[in-house]
């Protein structure tokens, strides 16, 4: 028995250091020193009340939250339509789009960035394209609503990803009993569908709102 | 009536797909040709590929970011199979604080792990502040939750404790029995998942700029860098790294697709 916790010991600890060096213990000491008055090392919750009180991180959070309340509904409800459309499909257009989510949803960053820049900047495709046909609006890619386009774009994909598979939990038969009950397909999506679909979309709605708070790089440009 | 939804899925599901892909389409047409000013492109030209493809640091930055992937990932998978062991041998109720260490990266993200991972160790004179060295924790860190989900799914999906039983019925003490009948089973499983951690690491930004910058520069650094100097190359590295994702992402699905098939042929069902 003595040398079997030893075993489990030797063989944990690879996992344990890495995770502490790497993930536990950066992460401790952010928390703490959020709480340590630098000079004299007192606990404080100076930091806490400065970032409420002043103007410029409140606006911030508030921008932040903004933005992913915003787009992650518009996400959301886009990937509702889609997952519908996905399961009432298919053939080789199903696959296609299950690779293009995919794809699309392992792309961000810098490249996606660029990509949005190319099509909407100051000089992008589209710009020029809506100026010349003076269909063009005064839309900036540049400014809040700019920054909120391109997050839209990318929690489409993710939120049809992770919404998918509860579309697989509603049964066939409810949609025959609801038929049968004469239920349109209004209500039978309204009352039956959705609130099955409840937590799911809730549990992606809170997601989508972490992985937008907690992405950076779109922000840096704009 | 039924014939007609189907068509408006159709149509929603073409639109979605062309609207998905616009971005990358505009971008491969705009890396093609010297000029986009009216409503079509004109002046075709490989100008862009040629400059990109005869520059030692693109392909430089590529190796990094190809060899800050397979370490990282590498490392990932071999402690989380040694941690695993003790799991399915010996604990299986440490299971669930493993599952939560390894999801917390995955609701950090970026930012937040690599401001607490330089605010650390940047500066402390040890081995830890190496940039390079906090980059591949960094990037170890990062991947756990897809690994993490790929190692258990496939442990869940093999039926593991009756593997190890027949193997320690046959002799076996439990760590070869673990080594030598369980792993083997479930690496194919695995590298479907350390496919997927890849494109996420190919596809970072943040991390690789916060933490190392210009003292380590991979793939989307030199991108970055590159924005400032000239849109027509730059565009065409975005049609690289997009191929290579794409790559990536169709292999892991061609992968996922065997592997379900087989698991259909053999009768094994996943819980």
């Amino acid at each position: 028995m003595m040398k079997k916790s030893k075993t489990s010991v030797f063989l944990l600890a690879p996992f344990l250091i890495v995770v502490l060096i790497y993930e536990l213990l950066p992460l401790g000491q952010l928390v703490l020193n959020s709480f340590l008055q630098k000079k004299n090392h007192t606990i404080t919750l100076e930091y806490y009340i400065r970032i409420f009180t002043t103007p410029v991180y409140l606006q911030a959070i508030q921008n932040s939250i903004r933005i992913s309340l915003i787009s992650a509904l518009i996400g959301l409800s886009v990937a509702f339509f889609a997952g519908k459309a996905y399961f009432e499909s298919d053939g080789k257009l199903k696959q296609f789009f299950y690779l293009v989510l995919n794809m699309t949803s392992n792309f961000s960053g810098v490249p996606l960035t660029f990509a949005f820049m190319i099509l909407m900047g100051n000089t992008g495709v589209l710009t020029l394209l809506l100026q010349k046909t003076g269909l063009g609006g005064d839309f900036n890619l540049y400014s809040g609503n700019g920054l909120l386009l391109v997050y839209i774009y990318f929690q489409i994909p993710l939120a049809t990803l992770l919404l998918l598979p509860a579309f697989l939990g509603l049964k066939k038969e409810w949609r025959e009993a609801a038929t049968i009950l004469n239920a349109s397909s209004f209500s039978y999506w309204w009352k039956i569908g959705i609130p099955n679909l409840l937590p799911s979309i809730l549990g992606t709605f809170v997601c989508k709102r972490l992985g937008c708070l907690c992405n950076g790089v779109c922000v840096d440009f704009e | 009536m039924k014939k007609k939804k189907k068509k408006a899925s159709i149509l929603l599901l073409l639109l979605l797909c062309v609207y998905l892909l616009l971005p990358f389409a505009v971008t491969l047409v705009y890396s093609l040709f010297t000029e986009w000013t009216g409503i079509l492109p004109s002046g075709f030209t490989l100008r862009n590929y040629k400059l990109l493809f005869f520059d030692a640091e693109f392909w430089m930055s590529l190796m990094r970011t190809m060899l800050i992937c397979i370490i990282s990932v590498v490392a990932s998978i071999t402690t989380l199979l040694l941690a695993m062991y003790v799991v399915v041998v010996e604990y299986p109720f440490l299971a669930k604080y493993i599952q939560f260490i390894c999801m917390i990266p995955y609701a950090l993200q970026g930012v937040i792990l690599s401001i607490s991972i330089v605010s650390l160790y940047s500066g402390t004179g040890t081995l830890f502040s190496n940039r390079m060295l906090m980059l591949f924790g960094a990037y170890g860190v990062l991947v756990l939750p897809y690994i993490f989900q790929g190692i258990r799914n496939n442990i869940n999906a093999i039926n593991t404790q009756m593997l190890m039983n027949a193997a320690k019925m046959l002799g076996c003490s439990p760590l070869k029995a673990y080594f030598k009948v369980v792993v083997p089973n479930i690496l194919p499983g695995i590298f479907v998942s350390s496919l997927l951690s890849v494109s996420v690491i190919f596809g970072d930004f943040v991390l690789a700029n916060n933490i190392a910058g210009n003292s380590y520069q991979n793939i989307q650094v030199y991108l970055f860098r590159k924005l400032s100097i000239s849109s027509g190359l730059s565009s065409a590295v975005v049609v690289v790294i997009f191929l290579m994702v794409f790559l990536m992402t169709g292999m892991v699905l061609l992968l996922q697709g065997i592997h379900q098939k087989k698991e259909k042929n053999n009768g094994v069902y996943r819980d």
